[in-house]
């Protein structure tokens, strides 16, 4: 009998593999692939848009960061309509040919100017921005409860006496690599290429051991070994919660945990060794277009009375602590919110480059931050290093 | 009730069942033009239903299922890694030529501002049922085109309406919105070249969006020519449009490249430089590895074959642990073990050791790691080979006065190794491609900072493949890494052939 079921079974898993074949509706769904956990806030954004025109927008949770296998998938016709990255993918996407342009489409004066430039490439434009996002310095207020240090030597200082006392086991608890250090790095005169406006044309100038670095590199050695920076490489967040380290470098992302651990916390921007604010690297998370999309029509038509209106760009961003990135709807945040900190911070830091040779710096700046973090290079030494393989990388020598 | 009859009817359904299955994947396969898979599948339903239905040979119907899948999952994927290797299928080189050279010229259009949007109407050829669109443009006249040919069509004014929309044209129907709604699939990759250098394509099922694209294609010439600067783009041996200037255009296309990724792998110093290094490790981690395991297991065998010791079962069980558990669990276990000065190891001892990020403590617990997981399988064999040793051999031995140093080095172990040789040596070849702990516990790390952050200190060859391969941040590299992979299975498959001579001429002595 049990055979009989089994045959059965197989009988009906045919039978449904037949009605999967049943080409589909040529009009009337679009696939859009959302960084996984976000679903539900893009699925709720969508509902409105789905009911009124009858289209069913599928949101479906990938990587959705950066290329998830879509330069693969999309030529083959297994790509979805729409899908979500953070802008510094733009460079790569663009020349794998898998997005499509939307000069046409996006509406340049919903943004600020650096937004518009992260998803540019080629005076193109390739994404519709939704929000902002960008690390910033959380301060246990339980442990300094004089609050933000408002200069870095008051970081340095409240820092080193936590140390000292045992109070603290390390000063600011971060990931040591390019991303996380940017803006120490940027504090001290670092930089990776040259922009204008947020705009990355010249990859030929990399500041990566800048004369004003190479001058300052040995601040980062002193750092490390007042326990600044925690050698071990390990972003043990747990450090900060438990009130054992009184900053952190954290993301929007880090929030929920944040407020689930139940600490006192301030949100603010970091400050430079040269008493003005140290730059960040921002990122824009857009929605790109796939050129093998099957709907391309509606797709557009989505992208235009949903992803470009400021209702979305605020519901996106509300369920994530993110920045909005239309302008009315960042215009709305209180300032005084978690967001609204972050989005402050935001403003004066720089666009991360979405030129394609950021691949290679990547991986060239994470390794000698692992390096100097792992006491094999001094500072000035790894950043040397860095700096001498990537301009050979990218033929710039 | 009748139990053969039941599972007679039963055999039936099955059958008939799997082989629906089959025809349906083919066919599916058949749309997605899977070729190779499409007509694999079909065969398969064919072979099954021919095997079990009509053929009378026995052990065919044994043998079947197990050749197809193997074909399925062994042969196939070998073949097309090997197909693979000789391509430069990498970021960048994803698209057919004709699609890379669509994308250019699509990428390079330029809209015209101060031209609106033009509309237009969608129409279907009686005859021939094809899909043409009609549009006003540049002058009164209408123009008619199915996107390959574009021509002026006079049209009665009588059939126009008010607002400028056809009513009707001889010899095509006019589709309405919703009609056309149905053809969106051919309207969306519809592009006009009118003889301007404009190009028009539907944005949305109205109207046509105008735009000057930068570059045109000449497809007699095979040339992409930049129509503002006047450079000329040919198609390179790597699949890229390339000016004589040398500026490459992207993104390219797939192409073969011959033996190319195979000769670069000798002749680039950036691929090369970390090659010997990992090569050397990866020798040098699986001989270890299977030595100190040996050494380890049977040692532990040795001991717990005592006969004094009691309670050896015990023991045994407890020592095939690490075996029961999953790798991938106790891997990760062991790298939070590992973690620098918070991590329990160096709180045990009460030390701090860069385990994890220095190459030789890297090293080290790497092969801590394998030697924890692998010493139960050596213990278990060498415990079955000292068991195996006649008794009678080592009674003869003692009579004659041999002391127990020497009956080991003299008797035991001689006739222990001639035993597992074979075993080791599958040992090492497993050991060769043990990818799972270097991933899991160090990731390879950590990397050589001249090695285009793909290869690490405790990188193995098959793990270098791997992030050669999957590593987003440096472009996938297909190609390339499907011809390590090659070299990969050529080394190990050397070893396992010598493995198994190894293992014929064992059982000669026997």
């Amino acid at each position: 009998m049990k055979l009989h079921r089994l045959g059965v079974g197989l009988l009906g898993v045919s039978l449904a593999f037949f009605g999967s074949m049943a080409p589909a509706q040529a009009a009337g769904s679009i696939t859009v692939w959302v960084n996984s956990g976000e679903e539900a806030s893009y699925k709720a954004a969508s509902a409105a848009w789905s009911a009124k025109t009858g289209v069913t927008v599928n949101v479906v949770a990938k990587c959705g960061l950066g290329d998830c296998g879509l330069s693969k998938l999309g030529p083959a016709g297994a790509g979805p309509d729409l899908f979500t990255a953070s802008h510094d993918n733009t460079g790569s996407l663009v020349k794998s040919g898998v997005v499509t342009s939307l000069s046409s489409v996006i509406k340049k004066n919903a943004y600020p100017s650096a937004v518009i430039s992260g998803v540019s490439f080629n005076y193109q434009q390739w994404g519709i921005p939704i929000a902002v996002s960008n690390i910033a310095l959380a301060t246990n207020l339980s442990l300094v409860p004089a609050g933000a240090p408002k200069t870095w030597k008051d970081l340095e200082s409240t820092a080193t006496s936590l140390i000292s006392s045992g109070k603290a086991n390390v000063g600011v608890v971060t990931h040591i690599d390019g991303y996380f250090m940017q803006p120490f790095f940027d504090s001290i005169g670092g930089y990776v290429f040259a922009n204008k406006n947020g705009a990355y044309t010249n990859t030929k100038q990399v500041g990566i051991y800048s004369k004003s670095l190479a001058k300052n590199a040995s601040l980062m050695d002193t750092w490390l070994e007042k326990k600044i920076f925690d050698k071990s490489n390990t972003y043990d967040g747990s450090n900060f919660t438990n009130g054992k380290a009184p900053y952190a470098v954290v993301g929007p992302w880090s929030i929920d945990g944040l407020d689930k651990a139940g600490i006192k916390y301030q949100i603010s921007s970091i400050p430079s060794i040269n008493g003005g604010t140290a730059r960040a690297f921002s990122g824009v998370t857009a929605v790109y277009l796939n050129r093998f999309a099957k709907n391309k029509f509606l797709a557009k038509q989505y992208l235009v009375e949903v992803v470009q209106t400021a209702a979305f760009s605020k519901a996106i961003t509300a369920a994530n602590n993110s920045f909005p990135a239309n302008i009315e709807a960042a215009s709305s945040i209180d300032p005084n919110s978690v967001a609204g900190k972050f989005g402050a911070y935001g403003a004066v830091c720089i666009p991360m480059p979405n030129v394609s040779e950021m691949n290679q710096v990547w991986t060239y700046w994470n390794n000698s931050f692992a390096d100097w973090a792992s006491g094999k290079a001094k500072f000035g030494a790894a950043m040397e290093s860095a700096s001498k393989n990537l301009n050979k990388a990218l033929g710039n020598s | 009730m009748n139990i053969k009859a039941v599972s007679k009817g039963s055999k039936y359904v099955i059958s008939f069942g799997v082989i629906l299955l089959l025809l349906l994947m083919g066919t599916k396969l058949f749309q997605d033009k899977a070729w190779f898979l499409a007509i694999f599948f079909y065969l398969s339903a064919a072979l099954i239903f021919y095997t079990y239905s009509i053929s009378k040979n026995t052990p065919g119907k044994y043998l079947l299922p197990g050749v197809l899948l193997l074909t399925l999952f062994h042969i196939y994927p070998a073949f097309y890694s090997g197909a693979v290797a000789f391509t430069n299928d990498s970021n960048g080189h994803q698209l057919s030529k004709e699609q890379a050279i669509a994308a250019i010229v699509q990428d390079s259009k330029v809209p015209i501002d101060s031209q609106e949007p033009i509309k237009y109407q969608v129409l279907l050829e009686n005859d021939s049922d094809k899909l043409f669109v009609i549009f006003k443009y540049d002058s009164q006249d209408y123009w008619l085109s199915d996107g390959n040919t574009v021509k002026s069509l006079m049209i009665d004014s009588k059939n126009i309406s008010m607002d400028g929309t056809i009513k009707e044209i001889d010899g095509f129907a006019v589709l309405n919105t919703e009609q056309a709604q149905g053809q969106v699939s051919v309207l969306q990759n519809l592009v006009i070249n009118l003889e301007s250098g404009i190009s028009l394509q539907p944005q949305d099922l109205e109207s046509l969006e105008v735009s000057q694209p930068a570059f045109v294609y000449n497809l007699a010439k095979d040339e992409l020519v930049n129509t503002l600067s006047g450079e000329i783009y040919t198609p390179n041996d790597n699949g890229q449009m390339v000016s004589k200037s040398g500026e490459a255009l992207y993104p390219g296309w797939k192409a073969n490249v011959g033996w190319r990724n195979f000769s670069s792998i000798i002749t680039d110093k950036e691929i090369r430089r970390p090659l010997l290094a990992v090569l050397i490790w990866t020798f040098a981690n699986a001989f270890l590895l299977v030595l100190f395991s040996f050494l380890m297991g049977l040692v532990l065998a040795l001991i717990f074959n005592f006969p004094a010791l009691r309670s050896k079962r015990f023991y045994r069980t407890i020592f095939i642990i690490p075996m029961a558990i999953p790798s991938v669990l106790s891997i990760l276990v062991w790298s939070g073990l590992f973690t620098a000065e918070t991590g329990v190891i160096d709180r045990l001892f009460n030390i701090s050791t860069p385990w994890l990020t220095h190459p030789w403590w890297a090293r080290l617990a790497v092969l801590i790691v394998e030697l924890w997981s692998t010493f139960p399988y050596m213990f278990l064999i060498t415990t079955g080979a000292i068991q195996a040793i006649p008794g009678e051999i080592l009674e003869a031995a003692e009579i004659d006065g041999a002391s127990a140093l020497k009956s080991f080095t003299q008797i035991k172990l001689p006739l222990v190794v001639r035993t597992v040789a074979p075993l080791l040596v599958a040992s090492i070849a497993m050991a060769l491609n043990n990818f799972g702990a270097i991933y899991l516990l160090t990731g390879g790390g950590p990397t050589f900072s001249n090695s285009n952050g793909n290869a690490g200190a405790t990188d193995i060859l098959i793990s270098y493949t791997y992030k050669l391969a999957f590593n987003a941040q440096e472009g996938n590299n297909y190609g390339l890494a499907s011809a390590l992979s090659i070299l990969n299975f050529l080394m190990v498959g050397i070893i396992s052939i010598y493995g198994l001579r190894k293992m014929k001429t064992m059982e000669g002595i026997n």
